[in-house]
């Protein structure tokens, strides 16, 4: 039987891994129910807009012809901050770094909002699905080149990166359980799967893009895949390598390396995916069991994963509850992942973002200690109000007291005993003319720790 | 019933974030010969700015850019001349009210945030009476404010709601002959009529067996006319004088002159859209705003287009 | 031997107007196609008989004449791509035909330092990062102004700020053997302070007559260069962004600016550079993303291909390198400049020239060098 508090502790923990966090008073109403009802409750999200979708619009109207990337912030953005359904968010966070697609090539942001879209919407669903959207998608055909893939003349691309990176995945040694022929049927079953071309956008702004197929340019020929023998076009192929043992293996372990452990444990993975493959490759099911595992919930994970820009940024915002209508500054949000080395909607290449410690470097580090030393002493965010109210309603009596009720009201979160005597003496040392100060110091020294850069 | 068709005559404005053209045109007022057209831009590209053009397509002058400081703009929402020529420019992120003369320079300006009478919580449209009393539709606080042309307040009405007189993040205003006040109840989906003092006399919901889709925009032309930017559906709506429903247009453009000079100079860039072949997609309108007419011409912001569509009247 | 060399970068974001910049003057074609923007008279100084800098680039033509400038006519790369992303990251990438996401300059800092023991091999004066200094593992200082460069930059209260600074020192200890925070986090917050202390006070140790005019960025990005560079920090990579130079529209007007801005700026810091005895080690590399159109739209130019680029210094050998492009229809590529000299010939010559790195190491190819500077 887990007490009280500790049902807290997990929720506040499962909502960081599967969201962005929690307010104090969102894990309280939280913890009226059980730990795996609100799994259930996060991995069942209802599809649909935002309620505020007008607003954003109206309020952001070159994000609505998003020409680029940067055009397109203001929206994701602000669901990334705001959304209630923090996991659709996050899943589509997760399938935009795996079936990346990058700015380098695609600075189309229609096409990449239209894509966060695809990914909310198919993203917890059966992975053949997604897979098969995604495929479809005019964005990602344009920018793995298959709009230039012919029947007589097919570009590997796609075929290649399809095997390679979005299923059945290589081991160290750069082998796949599939071969170089495999690679090229699959290229020739994708022929005539394309974009539609479309005007360019420097004079009337951008054009939505298009899947198209040309079945004329479509090898309509028998070819050999994984071994077997057929007249397969690209649903074929999806179809036969969705479910594969080797896909379910390297989906589950990505899946893994997000939401658990940068360190791969292949007793958790193997489970996963026997839990993938019995499911038909359901996502949700997946993440189900992932969740409710004892091992997710064990002290080896809590606070043993280093923080995307995009945990940090949106952890923050959603701590300090900035944001009530959509503003300039929530539309300018995501130029702080940015500079902590995460440009939302344009991934640095197909392999998406190379996750963990490699996120941060010294001028990475210097920006998120001072966004989130800014946002935390922002004293005119509700958020940032009621924390200061509720740390003032405890009853403390000495430095110990106050940062233990500091570290908990902000999430229940972790620091190394170190770290909180390094804080306790900053206490002792200076003289602070209000508990508020004292307070807000605390507040700036905890999120600016390299305990905080975890969750 | 009066003629159901208008007849388009041409269109100008290429997208651009400075100098000859546009960045996303939500309101639009002409004077003297002049079309002046407020480009929004977005959060981080800065390139709002109020474009002083003529019908031909000849790039006057641009004033108002991006900034804090006096004379400039962060979100600004409409224009509009009072009667002494000077143009009153709102902006929604700065809670401020500009003035310029005609030429763009900058006279004066007020406006505070808050929700006590005279303060204001992202003004968008704007309107003259006969008087020279600016009215400001409020819009976060879901009321009309009415002040004198320096900013003093007079009065106010309406309060947040979907009942008779209750605004819901209200947009747009227009005035017509008889001072009766039109507002686009942006997201009640209606048009709201009111007298002088601010009493509702008229609801409109629906046009020709349709109903509005956020309406964002309202004009009256010399005629009494009454033009709407069915903004969610991407389409204009007029009335006759007594609010009957004449017809529906989604946009008819061609290229403008300035797209054509481009696309001369771009060959490649000609070709790609030659290739694409979108040609109907590209006359239609995508979020229209604001609507403005002259003795002859309906102007008409496209402004995820970057242009404006000029018809006849 | 020679004094290790320092490099400055200076890019002109969006796409800098090299017909408008080194002026074909004699050629009738340049006037046919810049019927509305072509420059003369009083608007040009010449070089020779053919070619001259735009007249708001005069400090370049006056170390032009002290042999102290070098002109890369016609630089760009195969294939060009008319997009400002897509085209400023083959030059921050040096991969004409693949997409990275490393940066040529960030490879060379961890030739450099391999090991990262000094945060400022390179500093950046600018919000965000470049590409052409992104590398896994390497740490860049990005610096907006160096007076409030560090931690706590968003709070109030200049008490505070050090308190707290102090505190956070002392939390970045490297001492964790394993387990998390991770060492090498702690150590990145090391080096993030130890930089941001050294950067912080290289102002306060710097003293000049030379006064860049406030409301010149670029100026002010080449001051906070000035007071790093002399402080010997090792820093041997300075970058500096100037722009826009994207001049679709009211072009005359922009450019010239632009270009007035550029040549101020590189005066007082030249001047600077002398005070400070470092004229002999600082090489200043000028580029840009790509050129623009040869006709003009009008009121400006499109993105084109094919653009000019410059070396500046005191061991820079100075002259024209390469053929100022044809304009002739038939030389042209679709409408713009066909491009002459590669612009990884130039790379190599920078890395092994001024930085000392094998080039190769960097550019995974070789390239012949262009002999620019004096050893």
């Amino acid at each position: 039987m887990i007490t009280s508090l500790d049902n807290k502790i997990l929720l506040a923990h499962l909502l960081r891994r599967a969201g962005f966090g929690c307010t104090y008073d969102q894990i309280e109403k939280l913890s009226l129910m059980e730990y795996d009802d609100v799994v259930d409750l996060l991995i069942n999200p209802e599809y649909g807009p935002p309620k505020d979708q007008d607003l954003l619009d109206r309020y952001f109207i070159a994000s609505v012809e998003a020409r680029t990337a940067r055009h397109a912030d203001p929206q994701w953005t602000w669901r990334l901050a705001k959304s209630e359904k923090q996991l659709e968010e996050k899943i589509a966070l997760f399938w935009h770094g795996l079936l990346a697609v990058g700015g380098i090539k695609l600075d189309h942001g229609l096409a990449m909002l239209e894509e966060i879209d695809l990914f909310r919407k198919y993203g917890l669903g059966k992975f053949e699905t997604l897979l098969l959207k995604i495929s479809e998608d005019p964005g990602m055909m344009y920018w793995l080149d298959n709009q230039n893939s012919h029947k007589d003349a097919p570009n590997e691309n796609y075929g290649r990166e399809l095997l390679e990176l979005f299923s059945m995945g290589i081991d160290e040694n750069g082998e796949g359980s599939y071969t170089e022929d495999d690679v090229k049927t699959a290229a020739r079953a994708f022929t005539g799967w394309a974009s539609r071309p479309t005007p360019p956008p420097f004079f009337l702004g951008p054009f939505p893009m298009e899947f198209s197929f040309d079945k004329s340019d479509h090898d309509n020929t028998e070819k050999t895949f994984l071994g077997e023998k057929g007249n397969f076009n690209g649903n074929d192929i999806v179809n036969m390598i969705a479910t594969h043992p080797s896909t379910a293996k390297f989906i589950c372990k990505r899946l893994y390396l997000y939401f658990v452990s940068e360190k791969e444990d292949w007793d958790e993975i193997n489970k996963l995916s026997e839990v993938f493959l019995k499911n038909n490759g359901e996502i949700k099911k997946v993440l189900e069991a992932m969740f409710k595992s004892e091992h997710f919930k064990s002290d080896d994970i809590r606070f043993k994963k280093v923080k995307s820009p995009s945990d940090l940024v949106f952890g923050v915002s959603r701590l300090v509850d900035k944001y009530k209508i959509p503003d300039l500054d929530s539309a300018e949000l995501a130029i702080n992942t940015l500079l902590m080395g995460q440009f939302l909607m344009n991934p640095p290449s197909v392999e998406g973002w190379h996750e963990g410690e490699e996120w941060i470097d010294s001028g990475s580090l210097i920006e998120r200690i001072n966004y989130a030393s800014t946002e935390i002493s922002n004293t005119s965010s509700t958020g940032v109000k009621r924390i200061i109210e509720i740390i003032k309603e405890t009853n403390i009596t000495n430095s110990n007291d106050l940062i233990n009720n500091t570290l908990e009201t902000l999430g229940y979160i972790d620091i190394t005993d170190k770290t909180k005597g390094m804080i306790e003496e900053h206490l002792r040392k200076n003289k602070f003319t209000n508990k508020e100060d004292k307070i807000l110091d605390v507040l700036k020294l905890i999120v600016s720790t390299p305990d905080f850069q975890y969750c | 019933m009066v003629t159901t068709k208008l007849e388009y005559s041409h269109t100008i404005g290429i997208a651009s974030f400075e100098g000859r053209g546009f960045m996303n045109p939500i309101d639009l007022k002409y004077k003297n010969g002049t079309l002046f057209v407020l480009s929004r831009s977005n959060a981080s590209n800065k390139n709002n700015r109020i474009s002083a053009v003529t019908v031909d397509s000849e790039h006057k002058y641009e004033f108002a850019n991006w900034g804090e400081d006096k004379g400039k703009s962060i979100l600004p929402t409409a224009i509009v001349f009072d009667k002494n020529d000077k143009l009153y420019l709102s902006d929604e992120h700065l809670n401020r009210i500009s003035i310029f003369d005609y030429n763009g320079n900058f006279i004066d300006s007020w406006g505070e945030y808050g929700c006590d009478s005279g303060q204001l919580n992202r003004p968008s449209g704007l309107a003259f009476n006969k008087q020279n009393e600016l009215f400001i539709v409020d819009h976060l606080n879901s009321r009309v404010q009415k002040f004198d042309e320096k900013g003093k307040f007079i009065s106010s009405f309406g309060l947040f709601g979907t009942n008779e007189g209750e605004f819901n993040y209200p947009w747009g205003i227009a005035l017509d002959i008889e001072e009766n006040i039109y507002i686009a109840d942006w997201r009640n989906n209606r048009v709201q009529i009111f007298d002088s003092n601010g009493n509702c006399v008229k609801i409109i919901k629906n046009f020709n067996d349709s109903e509005f889709n956020k309406p964002s925009s309202v004009h009256i032309d010399n005629r009494g006319y009454l033009f709407v930017s069915n903004w969610g559906n991407n389409s204009v709506i007029i009335f006759d004088d007594k609010q009957n429903y004449l017809s529906e247009i989604f946009g008819d453009a061609s290229l403008s002159k300035w797209c054509q000079e481009f696309l001369d100079v771009n060959p490649e860039q000609s070709s790609w859209r030659e290739n694409a072949g979108l040609f109907e997609e590209e006359k239609k309108f995508w979020k229209p705003a604001g609507i403005e007419t002259n003795e002859n011409l309906i102007f008409i912001s496209d402004s995820c287009r970057h242009r404006i569509q000029i018809y006849r009247k | 031997m020679s004094k290790q060399k320092n490099l400055v970068v200076i890019q002109l974001s969006g796409g800098n107007d090299y017909l408008n910049t080194i002026v074909p003057y004699e050629t009738g074609l340049y006037y046919d196609y810049r019927p509305n923007m072509g420059l003369k008279d009083d608007s040009i100084i010449p070089i020779d008989n053919k070619i001259a800098f735009n007249s708001n680039i005069d400090f370049f033509k006056k170390t032009f004449d002290d042999q102290k400038l070098a002109v890369m006519m016609g630089i760009g790369y195969p294939e060009p791509n008319r997009s400002h992303f897509r085209s400023m990251d083959i030059w921050h990438t040096a991969k004409p035909f693949e997409s990275s996401s490393i940066g040529w300059l960030g490879r060379t800092v961890k030739n450099i330092d391999p090991k990262g023991l000094n945060p400022i091999t390179a500093v950046n004066f600018g919000k965000g990062l470049p590409r052409a200094l992104a590398c896994p593992g390497v740490s860049v200082a990005s610096v907006g102004a160096l007076e409030s460069y560090g931690l706590f930059t968003g709070v109030s209260g200049a008490k505070n700020r050090e308190i707290l600074l102090d505190t956070v020192d002392r939390i970045y200890q490297p001492m964790n053997r394993d387990g998390v925070p991770s060492l090498r986090l702690l150590e990145t917050g090391r080096g993030a302070l130890d930089g941001a202390d050294l950067l912080s006070e290289a102002p306060s140790n710097y003293s000049s007559d030379v006064e860049y005019p406030e409301d010149n960025p670029i100026a002010q990005s080449l001051k906070g260069i000035a007071q790093v560079a002399s402080a010997k920090l090792g820093t041997r990579i300075f970058y500096a962004q100037h722009g826009s130079f994207d001049t679709h529209t009211d072009e005359l007007k922009n450019h010239s600016l632009l270009l007035k801005q550029l040549s101020v700026a590189i005066d007082c810091f030249q001047r600077d550079l002398i005070k400070q005895k470092l004229d002999d080690e600082t090489v200043i590399w000028i580029f840009s993303e790509f050129g623009r159109r040869i006709s003009d739209n009008g009121t400006g130019t499109d993105h084109g291909s094919g653009g000019v680029a410059f070396l500046l210094g005191n061991c820079v050998k100075g002259g024209l390198y390469g053929e100022y492009p044809n304009l002739e229809p038939s030389a042209q590529l679709e409408g713009d400049i066909h491009y002459n000299m590669d612009f990884r010939t130039l790379y190599s010559t920078i890395l092994e020239d001024v930085l000392d790195v094998d080039s190769e190491s960097i550019l995974d190819e070789k390239f012949t060098n262009l002999s620019v500077l004096n050893s």
